[in-house]
């Protein structure tokens, strides 16, 4: 299930244990990432891609301006 | 919404190559809502310490007045009357290095995407200095050292890029971060 939602849900997804995946420009995650998270290029989201993250575990995505 | 940008708006922890932050680094600035008069803004002064006051709707950055500028109005003046438009103001994402080459030094407003505001960064001007010191410096180091390596026959390309590999990994970069650094260099 997919729904938007701010940083302090964030904060609270990640202390129990939510991946977070940056879906911008890898340049732009090795500039500066949310503390843990992982990229994977937006154009690169795909199914193969995705077996990377665990199913079991949430997962928030985020560019620049949305979470 | 909130975003990357947002996150960092709230000086929260990030992790990469870049920074420090602007968002990490703003501090609150006085303000009074468009509707105060100058007697409003004189005391939000006075309360804060400061000598600039942002006037705010909705927590939108609309103007800002000078302490010095309020001296020359009567009390019961709008404060709509008497501020100045706000200048560009920065993303709590830019690099404070970034923002003192655009913006250079003084006090910047810094505001989200969607004009709210966040509070204000003081670009030093002893800053610069200290950088341009620092990088004279620096530079004069590496000469002397290639010359110590080299003496006085001119190293090839190959030679002083293995040069500047092995120094900047005995400076405590890994040698992944000083690859990715040579080949910046050579693109740029």
């Amino acid at each position: 299930m997919f729904q938007s939602v701010d940083k302090d849900e964030v904060r609270r997804l990640l202390d129990d244990g939510a991946q977070l995946v940056e879906v911008l420009e890898p340049r732009q995650h090795r500039l500066a990432h949310l503390p843990g998270a992982v990229s994977i290029p937006a154009w690169e989201l795909t199914r193969e891609r995705a077996q990377e993250l665990d199913r079991d575990r949430p997962i928030v995505v985020y560019c620049f301006d949305t979470l | 919404m909130d975003g990357k940008v947002d996150w960092m708006a709230y000086g929260l922890p990030v992790e990469g190559e870049d920074g420090p932050f602007v968002g990490q680094q703003v501090q609150p600035v006085a303000t009074c809502e468009v509707g105060a008069t100058v007697a409003d803004a004189r005391r939000a002064l006075e309360e804060s310490g400061e000598d600039l006051l942002v006037v705010v709707a909705e927590g939108l950055a609309v103007g800002q007045v000078e302490a010095d500028e309020l001296t020359q109005h009567a009390e019961e003046e709008p404060l709509l009357d008497v501020m100045s438009p706000v200048p560009s103001t920065y993303r709590p994402s830019v690099t404070v290095e970034a923002l003192a080459e655009d913006g250079g030094d003084g006090r910047h407003l810094v505001t989200t995407s969607d004009g709210r505001l966040l509070g204000a960064v003081t670009i030093e001007a002893h800053d610069h200095e200290h950088d341009h010191d620092r990088f004279e410096r620096d530079l004069t180091e590496l000469m002397a050292a290639i010359g110590e390596r080299f003496g006085d026959r001119e190293p090839s390309e190959d030679e002083l890029r293995g040069f500047l590999r092995e120094r900047l990994v005995s400076e405590g970069r890994s040698e992944e971060e000083a690859d990715r650094f040579l080949g910046e260099m050579q693109t740029g």
